[in-house]
């Protein structure tokens, strides 16, 4: 169960017993289509309600060649076109500039922090830059960590990041080979490998056209798993 | 047009360059002194201890004796040299054309401010309110020539001499004023002259009969004329504020004590000129007698010395002093700050501050190469890029120099996506006869080929060392990874290069 969930009910549970008063003053319940940041990819959009909430965490999760890097370079795409601040935190120096650049990210408008495979480092580094504010769209990117670094990790750290990320006008998106964020994450994508997709049959003239995925969408808008496509 | 001049001075120049970086002690009596213990000299002192009847050349003790409570002061040149910067920077926040007249003395050509102050009584006061924002009480003077509007800026707070007036309203003022030289000044005083007035009514050939040059020289600054042209003031690349102390420093608390009045006081001389704060030299003198600096470039000028003090805070913690602190000295270069028109329904910007201060703590957790933006440089060599500093303001799209059309178009692309392996992992690959990968041998890409695409060849640089020949392949694997392979021709090695994702 999302943390947006969790915190529904409790404030729906705390109306019906008349503590209504000790409500913060904008509640998830008076505020359900709070602001999305738009993916570009309309069949997720739609799943998401307009896409990744704004104010809250978003995790993307998959095996290599799912799909989930591709995903979080659309969302750059999207705001850095709009001239917005984008942060990519690197956890273990994977973002591929020349790829990003052909999804139609503007580059100028990212701030790159490479953490050389230091995961402490990137969670700090997220961590401050969320505090510091600024970024439209925050990437933790953590896919391809090692998992004894993931492991020492606890919990504590990725909810300091969502109660960091709360109330701000910032989306924090952390991408995983797994589930890692828990109740932190207030929308979950999950994407399974599937077969790509090639064109020409010969090798020197086929092309990797692009990677088959399946995503999941777990929490958001109603919190319950559905499949796209 | 007739010219007028304006022309400020601070009196007791020695004593106000102490009191601008030591503000507290502003309400009490202060001595400069100057000298060794136990032969100290007062060489200057505040207005407090004049009123108790401190003068300068005057025996410690003595003043001690008139003053109680009297605060001794050892003189700073380093100070001095600050607080005639900032003077000079005042002037030239309402003037281009600015003379350095000396410790505590300041000329500037006032002509045509009538057009923007309803009288020259204004602008003498805005002078003087602009000086006192420096730390610095100035008495200011306007006339038509330079010699008239300094030697009455000597004597009174603010005058104004009407155009051509300027002899008789020095008349009246003493004799030395002029600072001549003791020989002249006993000539003239066994002649019973006590006043300018008496010494511009002397006839001319007459006094160059008897003084020769020098005594047509007096005649004419007493006289208010002028001996030679203005000699603009050319401001350094550079603007500094230093300050020496009194005790030596040794904790971080103490030293952003005195940090942040050096900061305050220089972002406020820059901000007068209608500068912003860009690079940041910070040098620290130690008691032994060494040296220690600390470079700072903030992402963005800032005009907020609370904004710069952390970040300066921040480079010193992580290098800490080896010995004591004597000396705060900070260099900054003058920018100019970047506005942006913000649109109506787009995100504000990042504050400067703020992206200052986040770039900050980005850069001492992983290192100044490690954060800001990629630029890719236009060659076919595999993950060329260059990382450079991050801009606040974007930079205009015609300008881009990518060598990537659609970058920054904002289109998502659902393409394939290529997750690097830096470095690239060499591993071993089997091949056909035909050179096409069958397997992947070794990492956590081994498994069997199933759809291979290549090889696409590229070369360069082979006129250097830096040369590059390599096959790329992307190959998907049966577990349905899709993978970079490399073939370096070069070295006969085969690299995964990275994942597509």
């Amino acid at each position: 169960m999302s943390s947006l969930t969790v915190r529904a009910e409790l404030e729906s549970l705390l109306r019906a017993e008349g503590f209504a008063h000790a409500l913060p003053s904008r509640t998830v319940l008076e505020n359900p289509g709070s602001e999305r940041l738009a993916l570009g990819i309309p069949i997720l959009d739609v799943r998401l309600g307009g896409g990744v909430p704004v104010g809250a965490v978003t995790e993307v999760t998959g095996v290599p060649s799912s799909g989930r890097t591709g995903l979080v370079l659309a969302l750059l795409a999207q705001v850095t076109g709009r001239q917005e601040l984008a942060v990519y935190v690197d956890a273990t120096d994977a973002f591929d500039p020349w790829s990003a650049a052909r999804g139609g990210v503007g580059l100028s408008r990212v701030l790159w922090v490479r953490c050389r495979g230091q995961v402490e480092t990137a969670f700090k580094a997220a961590d401050a830059v969320v505090r510091g504010g600024g970024a439209r769209v925050v990437v933790l990117d953590l896919a391809g960590a090692s998992g004894s670094r993931l492991r020492r990790m606890p919990v504590a750290a990725y909810l300091r990041l969502q109660r960091a990320v709360e109330r701000t006008p910032t989306a924090l998106v952390i991408l995983a080979d797994q589930g890692l964020a828990g109740t932190a994450a207030a929308v979950t994508i999950r994407l399974s490998r599937a077969r790509a997709v090639w064109v020409g049959r010969h090798p020197a003239c086929r092309l990797l056209s692009h990677l088959g995925h399946a995503p999941a969408v777990i929490g958001g808008r109603g919190a319950v798993a559905r499949r796209a496509g | 047009m007739r010219h007028r001049y304006a022309s400020l001075v601070v009196p007791s120049f020695s004593a106000a360059a102490i009191l601008r970086s030591r503000p507290e002690l502003r309400h009490h009596p202060l001595a400069v002194v100057a000298g060794r213990s136990p032969a100290l000299t007062i060489v200057d002192a505040n207005a407090s201890a004049r009123r108790a009847g401190v003068r300068p050349l005057m025996a410690v003790a003595e003043a001690q004796a008139r003053a109680p409570g009297l605060t001794l002061v050892a003189r700073s040149p380093v100070c001095e040299a600050s607080a005639q910067a900032a003077l000079l920077d005042v002037a030239l926040g309402v003037s281009p054309r600015v003379e350095d007249g000396g410790a505590g003395a300041v000329c500037l050509d006032a002509t045509g401010f009538g057009l923007l102050y309803r009288d020259e009584r204004r602008v003498a006061e805005d002078l003087a309110a602009r000086a006192e924002a420096a730390g610095l009480p100035a008495s200011v003077a306007i006339a038509s020539t330079r010699t008239a509007a300094q030697l009455a800026a000597s004597v009174r707070p603010l005058t104004v001499i009407r155009p051509g007036g300027e002899a008789d309203a020095l008349a009246p003022l003493p004799l030395t004023l002029l600072a001549l030289s003791d020989d002249l000044s006993a000539v003239l005083t066994r002649w019973g002259i006590r006043t300018l007035g008496e010494v511009a009514a002397l006839p001319d050939a007459a006094l160059i009969e008897r003084l020769g040059v020098e005594g047509r020289r007096v005649q004419r600054r007493a006289r208010g004329e002028d001996l030679g042209p203005l000699v603009p003031y050319r401001p350094p690349a550079v603007v500094e504020e230093a300050v020496d102390l009194e005790w030596p420093i040794d904790n971080l608390e103490a030293l952003a004590f005195v940090l942040s009045g050096v900061l305050d006081r220089l972002v406020a001389r820059l901000a007068g000129r209608g500068w912003a704060l860009g690079a940041v030299h910070l040098t620290l003198g130690l008691a032994d007698q060494s040296a220690k600096a600390f470079p700072l470039s903030p992402a963005s000028p800032l005009t907020d010395s609370r904004a710069i003090l952390p970040l300066l805070l921040q480079t010193i913690r992580s290098a800490p002093p080896p010995a004591a602190i004597a000396r705060v000295a900070v260099r900054a270069e003058p920018a100019v700050q970047r506005m942006a028109q913000a649109a109506l329904f787009s995100p504000s910007l990042v504050s400067p501050e703020q992206l200052a201060a986040t770039l900050a703590r980005l850069e001492a957790l992983v290192g100044r190469d490690n954060v800001g933006s990629p630029e890719l440089l236009d060659t076919h060599r595999p993950d060329a890029f260059v990382t450079k500093p991050f801009e606040r303001l974007p930079s205009h799209p015609a300008r881009s120099s990518s060598p990537l059309a659609g970058e920054g178009c904002g289109r998502g692309n659902t393409g394939p996506v290529l997750r690097r392996v830096r470095p690239p992992v060499a591993v071993e690959v089997g091949t056909t006869p035909d050179g096409l990968p069958t397997r992947i041998l070794g990492g956590p890409w081994q498994n069997d080929v199933c759809v291979a695409s290549g090889p696409w060849r590229s070369c360069g640089e082979w006129w250097s060392e830096t040369a590059w020949s390599i096959e790329e392949w992307d190959v998907e694997t049966a577990g349905r990874a899709v993978v970079r392979l490399a073939f370096d021709r070069l070295t006969r090695q085969w690299s995964v290069e990275g994942v597509y994702d």
